[in-house]
């Protein structure tokens, strides 16, 4: 008697795919849809975690682009507390896709977030990525400067890119209950004031999730055809909730909501890949070695894992051939700046992500 | 009697050679020089009696570096116990980088020339401490008390660097093109650069504005017929060696200022 299930390779069964892997042996999970190479050029956003795969992609020597770079004499650490060399642009982390849809919309002119600028002890800050001006700005009117440059670097990065890596965070958000803008923090937590009247929390569902990134998508391709998108889930656990439920609970509908949005999405078209970060961090498999003692970060461990197993998927070395040359700048930029500091951004790859989703975590205290 | 000791790379040159020449304004100053070129000079230390010479373990496997010190200075140690003051020349600072950020960044309140990408005070102040924190001087030079320790950072290069077609004067142009500001934003840098050298016991004497070009680069012609420390004339197009009237400009201005107030008073009548 035959059945579909009887035939088929080792990975297809659980015992021989997971159960009989070497303990932190990832196991050949990843297929990859489409090549990847290192002279394309890559845009990183997204969560936490994809500060990770942005900082792993450029050791490894891909042309990570960064639309506003700094001197390379600038020590990293420097430079992330202001927000730069963490993504292709100064935006922070992107949790959600609506944001992300978003700050498409407004780097192409084509929306405006409602209360733009936050306050905080007298100080200005913008509400869409508080946390890259730690201190805030002295005016508005600097806050909304900085922003349209810094939306031009958006726009100018966005349209360069081959690759556009995404890595879905959260499906929380808060959002102006009037215009619908979403924005990464809640207000009060950097800076502005919680006014719940003004301000309500969306728990998106997966319909809305996939909704809001194929109109990226679909938005994005109209200006840069030929970009593909390679997503993944973030197997960081949310900080806290507001949806009322236990966090473990909230945390299992949102990354599932997520997972499940990136298959769609992968499914849907051609141009998009998933790569299975989540699952190699979280396998059974892995049992919990890939996560830090608070449960929650991922070790430097589960990041070269999970890095590993994507490059070894596109049958790429580790080890960038070029490391300095790889920084790709935007294009004003690219002749006039040698990168110097491959090396030493190597030696601060443990260096912390820039969470503005851990502050929740403080003001619970 | 106290006097003024000069130490430090081959920048030390321009400052003996223009000591010569104001000599006759300051008759009762005493000043001694002690030199060597380039980083070999960083392998020079100060030990606790304040005695700057190479490592004895060092030295014994370096008799070349021996041997310039002692062709340049006649010697090869120098005792700074005795000094009022100690002006330590040519320290190695991070203006180049400096001034990249300010060609490609336009500094909320300092500079604003349209170039398109604002940077907040915040992010350069933090930047500014950062590139100094690592120029600062060792643990050796930190916290002596007597005699004073004085910085002169070294200065900026010539402003012929323009005219030269040199990848690393790339970031001078944009500042020569719109100098607006750019004063504002080094008088801010090298204010923290004092700070930070007076956090560790260190004073710091910045190059006479008199000798600077709007864009923060030296003029022009100090930089034309410098010396070697060996007493051999620089290439006409060199633009990080000043000459002699450069030295005597700095050091005129260093003798006539509070910071050589650890001098006694008819060193600086």
């Amino acid at each position: 008697m035959r059945s579909p299930y009887s035939d088929l390779p080792p990975d297809a069964y659980w015992r021989t795919g997971v159960a009989a892997r070497a303990p932190l042996d990832p196991g050949e999970v990843f297929v990859p849809r489409f090549a990847v190479s290192r002279d394309m050029n890559v845009v990183t956003g997204g969560s936490c975690f994809a500060q990770v795969v942005g900082r792993a992609l450029r050791e490894a020597g891909f042309a990570v682009i960064d639309a506003e770079p700094l001197s390379e004499a600038v020590p990293d650490d420097v430079a992330r507390r202001f927000g730069y060399r963490i993504f292709s642009a100064r935006y922070g982390n992107i949790y959600t896709a609506r944001q992300l849809a978003q700050l498409f919309d407004e780097a192409e002119g084509a929306a405006t977030p409602a209360l733009p600028v936050w306050r905080r002890d007298g100080r200005f800050f913008d509400a869409q990525r508080p946390n890259v001006e730690p201190d805030g700005l002295e005016t508005e009117a600097d806050v909304l400067r900085h922003r349209t440059a810094h939306l031009a670097a958006v726009r100018s990065a966005f349209r360069q890119a081959d690759l556009f890596v995404f890595t879905f965070g959260l499906t929380e958000a808060w959002v102006h209950a009037a215009t619908g803008t979403v924005y990464p923090t809640a207000p009060g937590t950097i800076a502005g004031d919680f006014d719940p009247a003004m301000f309500v929390l969306r728990n998106f569902d997966a319909i809305e999730v996939l909704a809001d990134f194929e109109r990226f998508r679909a938005q994005l391709k109209a200006v840069n055809p030929t970009v593909r998108f390679l997503v993944t889930t973030s197997p960081v656990p949310m900080t806290a909730t507001a949806s009322g439920a236990h966090i473990e609970v909230a945390n299992c509908y949102s990354k599932s909501t997520l997972r499940a949005v990136c298959g769609m999405l992968a499914a849907r078209h051609e141009d998009i890949d998933y790569f299975p970060g989540y699952e190699i961090i979280t396998s059974q498999n892995a049992r919990g070695a890939y996560y830090g003692p608070n449960q929650r970060n991922i070790s430097p461990a589960g990041v070269k894992a999970a890095m590993s197993a994507f490059l070894a998927a596109h049958g790429i070395g580790a080890a960038a051939p070029e490391p300095s040359a790889r920084v790709k700048r935007s294009k004003p930029d690219r002749a006039r700046l040698a990168n110097k500091a491959g090396s030493r951004r190597a030696a601060q790859a443990d260096a912390e992500v820039e969470c503005e989703e851990a502050l929740l975590e403080a003001f619970a205290r | 009697m106290s006097r003024l000791s000069v130490i430090g790379n081959s920048h030390v040159g321009a400052i003996k050679d223009g000591w010569e020449t104001i000599r006759p304004r300051w008759p009762g100053a005493e000043v001694d020089f002690f030199a060597l070129a380039g980083h070999k000079f960083d392998f020079l230390a100060p030990d606790a009696r304040r005695v700057l010479r190479l490592d004895p373990v060092y030295a014994s496997a370096r008799p070349g570096m021996v041997a310039s010190l002692e062709k340049i200075n006649g010697r090869t140690e120098i005792d700074l116990s005795g000094a009022g003051v100690v002006l330590w020349v040519g320290l190695a600072h991070p203006l180049a980088a400096i001034a990249d950020i300010l060609a490609r960044f336009d500094i909320d309140g300092l500079r604003a020339t349209g170039v398109g990408r604002p940077m907040s005070p915040a992010a350069f102040e933090a930047i500014c401490d950062a590139l100094i924190d690592a120029a600062l001087p060792g643990p050796a030079w930190r916290h002596w008390g007597a005699p004073r320790l004085i910085v002169l950072p070294r200065h900026a290069p010539g402003a012929t660097w323009l005219e030269q077609n040199n990848a690393k004067a790339l970031p001078w142009g944009p500042l020569a093109a719109n100098p607006d500001g750019v004063a504002a934003a080094l008088d801010l840098y090298y204010r923290r650069f004092g700070s930070r050298l007076a956090a560790i016991g260190i004073g710091m004497f910045r190059q006479p504005t008199a000798t600077l070009t709007p864009c923060g680069l030296t003029i022009g012609h100090f930089a034309r017929g410098s010396m070697r420390l060996k007493g051999v004339e620089h290439p006409e197009t060199e633009v990080s060696h000043m000459n002699a009237e450069f030295g005597a400009s700095c050091l005129d201005a260093f003798l006539a200022s509070r910071a050589a107030a650890a001098l006694p008073a008819e060193a600086l009548a």
